[in-house]
């Protein structure tokens, strides 16, 4: 009996402490949760698309779940990615990072987000070794590995025998080279040269020395970021028509000006992780959002993936709350213990079982279709 | 139901169950803290050494991983900076390809073994990405050298080979900032490992100093709340051992506590029954002395009852009348009898004896009590039994507890009591049942029956005696139970039958012999009683039968008289002032023992069947009152021995 008055009386009192406890938590003013964007150049397109989508998110929960997006500014480079890992990772309330843009900056900041216990989702980075830096790095698309061989299978098909790869000098690109060289083994497609290249190269000089090659390549294939892959189109075909130009994903950022320069639309193909597809209704939403941002141009895989990357740790904060850890373990538990989240792109899980995975497209009437 | 006594020590342990638990809950919580206890330090060597430990381990692998593969790294930039510094200086040979040694240097530069992000920790994260994008940017400046080379572009060329070279400085300081760092990464490590180091002794101390003090609270509660009340409760048991029942435990709240209030309830309640057992002794001796006194006026009763009774000129209802004294006389010295043998058990000898007898006794003894409560009685002996193998006296103690519990059971009963006691035997068992039609033992007492200080007569009973009569039965190889008779009780008692060759072969009886004339003639005999009625009535009797009788009043008196003459036989009582027969036997043993053979025992303080140490043979002794008739044969047999010796 005293022992059962006792425990009753310990239960009691713990009740009472717990509530206390709660209500002072709810009294004390929460921090509230932020999403850090780490996109350099996509930045732009981050903050045109991505406000419409905050404020429909937030006007559908309550105040205490109400999400504010952190986005520094700055460039490309890695030394300012990991600026931002840094000054992202001291932000009260951080539920998790979305970033860096590429393979490169997304694995130089891994170790600060793992280190700081922060989930990073990586939109567009695709190197294979993000799925293994660190146990807080999700990489929202399949790794390079795929598309490497897509890019190789394509340049088989189309009855090309000599290749020239200009690549990005970075963990994207090499990843890239690596996989489409495995890919060629055994065909009779011959790799010409593999060119490297740095944001700061000279890429006429470097494009000079490819051209003059003896004998010529009868196909490029771009593996860097749009804004450079276009001048070298432009460039590349305004030597010989004829040579085929395969993009990497990387290009897409580039794609309205590349199918404009493209002599014929069977010279231009680019690697994609999405094309709109109408019946989906996240996409509808998205390009609704994207058109009404005022940003310009064709919405991109890039701007889908940013966008899902935002929903996915919006809709883990809104489940789980805003916790990180609580976060990464809803991130694990998609595909498993919970449905694939839904997103622009696809189902998105991170079982490694359903990647988003790439697809080629090339220029059509109407805008690009994919190649089969 | 039960003893009320027992029933209180029951209920008052039960009433203190609301702090039942205390010594169980304490021993829990001391064992529950203990584990506690020890637990903490392994816990607090994971929680505090062993994370700093793991990322020593991790980080200090990582960080020389990272610096091996940047060492690897070096070695083939340190080439390709050589080489770049000699085509600046113009000190390389014309002959020598320079576009394709450039492109092998590049091709080196990129084929080296690149630092895995998983390896770099969060410190080393920044300098290690400025040497990433030095390093291909030195490497991709090589590259546009050797193609302006090939291209024929040699100013291009020039250039490139400059700017490659100027990024040198920057990258030899990115390398130190590296290192630097890396030793520090390194210092910072070891300190944290140090700080923990210093913890963990600190609370390793605490730990000891804790433990210590809970090693002295636990044994200070252990002997405050164990050691003492279990030393006080041996104590305790050991002073009831041996015999104190005034032993005494104090009691605390606990369950030993309450095993104290139960021993000195228990030992309360065992000093009270020694009382009423001192009593019921007390009561025996002075139910023995009664007898004695009893015996005697009933020997002389008898005695001249049977002295006229010998005459031959008795009127026929004067005759009768003897008759009836004589028989009187007789009932009660049986009652007597059994009364005595009754109260003097003791370490009965075992004898076989016929179930039938011992029944036959038990109802004589209780049987006054029947038409006082109008109970018919009827018993019921097979012809053919056997005997069994018992202590006689105590089985009788059985028989009269269970008629006298049938008698008690019928008191208030309306309309006729019958008590049916039969005997008979079954296979190779002799039995016993006795039932009567009384209300029967409550169904939930039948689990009690037989246990120690159950009793259904409440503070009247002891609680005993059924205990007692089945302990008895089964010392004796049987059994008592009890079945349902409906209406009333029934009792079964069952003893293993004699085997046919144990049954000694009865001895004749002596027939009995009336004192006829001339039967003892020749026969001196001393008459040795201070009941001067027991020995005129024996004396009459005696000389009726032609001896020779004197009489003397105590023990000194006799020897004075057998000192003057010498007699056959010696008629001696053993209670007598002066000298008792107890005094007088030494006498006898010490300066004249040719009489120890030719005395004979008459005393009012034999029971039947009593066997202690007695002055003379037992078949030498005979108890008051006595049948006159076998009181001269047994002279006679005596006066004959001692003739022909």
């Amino acid at each position: 009996m005293i022992l059962a008055h006792d425990t009753t009386r310990a239960i009691a009192v713990a009740t009472a402490s717990l509530a206390l406890a709660l209500a002072c938590t709810g009294c004390a003013d929460p921090t509230p949760p932020v999403v850090g964007i780490a996109m350099g150049i996509d930045v732009g397109i981050a903050q045109a698309v991505l406000p419409a989508r905050q404020k429909r998110f937030n006007d559908s929960v309550s105040a205490r779940h109400r999400i504010s997006l952190r986005m520094p500014r700055g460039s490309a480079e890695a030394s300012d990615a990991l600026t931002w890992a840094n000054e992202l990772v001291r932000t009260p309330g951080l539920v998790g990072v979305v970033g860096h843009e590429s393979s490169r900056s997304a694995l130089q900041a891994a170790p600060i987000y793992r280190e700081r216990g922060v989930v990073q989702i990586v939109p567009t980075g695709t190197s294979a070794k993000l799925a293994s830096v660190s146990p807080w790095t999700f990489p929202l698309v399949a790794s390079d590995s795929l598309q490497g061989k897509l890019l190789a299978q394509y340049a088989v098909a189309s009855g090309r025998k000599r290749l020239t790869l200009f690549v990005q000098d970075d963990e994207y690109g090499r990843g890239i080279v690596t996989a489409t060289v495995n890919a060629l083994i055994g065909t009779d497609v011959q790799i010409l040269e593999n060119v490297m290249h740095t944001p700061q190269s000279d890429y006429a000089l470097l494009l000079r020395s490819v051209l003059g090659h003896v004998p010529k390549p009868d196909a490029l294939v771009l593996i860097t970021q749009g804004h450079i892959a276009v001048p070298l189109a432009r460039l590349a075909w305004s030597q010989d028509p004829t040579l085929l130009v395969l993009g990497s994903d990387a290009t897409i950022a580039g794609a309205s000006e590349l199918r404009s320069l493209a002599p014929a639309p069977d010279r231009l193909a680019l690697a994609t992780y999405w094309l709109p597809d109408s019946s989906n209704v996240a996409t509808q939403v998205f390009l609704r959002d994207f058109r009404a941002s005022g940003f310009g141009g064709e919405p991109q895989w890039n701007h889908a993936a940013l966008y899902d990357a935002v929903g996915l740790l919006n809709t883990a904060a809104a489940e789980v709350g805003g916790h990180p850890t609580a976060v990464r373990k809803w991130l694990l538990a998609l595909g498993r213990d919970r449905p694939a989240y839904q997103g622009v792109l696809g189902p998105i899980d991170f079982t490694g079982q359903h990647a988003v995975a790439a697809r080629l497209i090339r220029p059509s009437a109407t805008g690009w279709e994919l190649i089969p | 139901m039960s003893d009320p006594e027992f029933a209180t020590v029951a209920t008052n342990s039960e009433s203190k169950s609301p702090s039942s638990g205390t010594l169980r809950r304490t021993m829990f919580m001391a064992t529950v803290l203990m584990v506690l206890y020890g637990l903490s330090l392994p816990s607090l060597v994971l929680w505090r050494l062993l994370p700093v430990a793991q990322s020593l381990e991790n980080e200090s692998a990582a960080t020389s991983g990272a610096f091996q593969t940047l060492r690897e790294q070096g070695e083939v930039f340190q080439r390709a900076v050589t080489f770049a510094r000699m085509l600046n200086d113009k000190t390389i040979p014309d002959t020598l390809d320079v576009g394709r040694l450039l492109a092998e240097h590049v091709q080196a530069l990129r084929d080296a073994p690149d630092i895995e992000p998983a390896d770099i920790v969060e410190q080393m994260s920044a300098v290690f990405a400025r040497l990433a994008t030095q390093s291909d940017r030195f490497t991709a400046l090589l590259d546009e050298a050797g193609r302006a080379y090939r291209l024929g572009e040699m100013p291009l060329f020039r250039t490139r080979i400059r700017t490659a070279l100027d990024s040198v400085s920057g990258i030899a300081q990115s390398l130190d900032d590296a290192q630097r760092q890396g030793l520090g990464d390194l210092l910072d490590r070891q300190a944290r490992v140090n700080q923990a180091s210093h913890e963990l002794v600190f609370w390793t101390y605490g730990w000891l100093v804790i433990g210590g003090l809970l090693l002295w609270s636990l044994v200070s509660l252990t002997r405050r709340r164990l050691i003492v009340p279990l030393s006080g409760l041996e104590r305790a048991l050991t002073q009831l051992s041996a015999g104190d029942l005034e032993a005494h435990i104090p009691e605390t709240n606990d369950e030993l506590g309450r095993l104290a209030n139960v021993f000195n309830r228990a030992s309360d309640v065992l000093r009270r029954r020694a009382e009423e057992q001192g009593r019921f002794a007390a009561a025996g001796q002075l139910l023995a002395d009664v007898a004695h006194e009893v015996n005697n006026p009933l020997m002389a009763i008898l005695g001249t009852a049977e002295t006229n009774l010998a005459g031959t000129d008795l009127k026929p209802d004067t005759r009768a009348d003897f008759d009836l004294i004589r028989e009187q006389a007789r009932r009660a010295g049986q009652l007597l009898s059994g009364l005595l043998r009754f109260v003097r058990i003791g370490d009965e000898p075992v004898e076989i004896v016929q179930l039938s007898t011992v029944v036959t006794r038990a109802i004589d003894l209780v049987a006054y009590q029947f038409p006082l409560h109008a109970i018919e009685c009827v018993t019921s002996f097979a012809a053919e039994t056997s005997p069994v193998r018992t202590a006689a006296t105590r089985l009788e103690q059985v028989f009269v507890n269970l008629l006298t519990n049938a008698v008690q059971a019928m008191v208030d009963l309306p309309g006729r009591r019958k008590i049916e006691v039969r005997v008979w035997q079954n296979g190779s068992w002799s039995c016993v049942s006795m039932r009567d039609n009384g209300p029967g033992v409550p169904t939930d007492f039948r689990d009690r029956l037989f246990q120690p200080f159950s009793s259904t007569k409440g503070s009247s009973g002891t609680g005993l005696g059924l205990y007692i009569c089945r302990r008895i039965a089964r010392e004796g190889g049987g059994d008592l139970t009890y079945a349902d008779a409906n209406p009333g009780a029934q009792f079964l008692l069952s003893l293993p039958a004699c085997e046919p060759d144990a049954i000694p072969t009865p001895i004749p009886q002596p027939r009995s012999v009336r004192a006829e004339g001339g039967q003892l003639s020749g026969i001196n005999i001393l008459i040795v009683d201070d009941e001067e009625g027991v020995r005129t009535a024996i004396a009459r009797y005696l000389r009726s039968g032609g001896a020779s009788v004197r009489e003397a009043i105590h023990g000194r008196d006799a020897l004075d008289q057998v000192d003057a003459e010498r007699p056959d036989v010696v008629l001696l009582d053993l209670r007598m002032p002066v000298m008792d027969g107890y005094a007088f036997m030494a006498e006898v043993h010490k300066a004249r023992p040719w009489l120890e053979s030719r005395v004979v025992v008459l005393s009012g303080d034999l029971g039947a069947g009593h066997t202690g140490n007695t002055p003379v043979p037992p078949a030498r002794m005979m108890a008051k009152p006595v049948v006159l008739q076998d009181l001269v044969k047994r002279l006679k047999d005596v006066a004959a021995a001692n003739a022909r010796q």
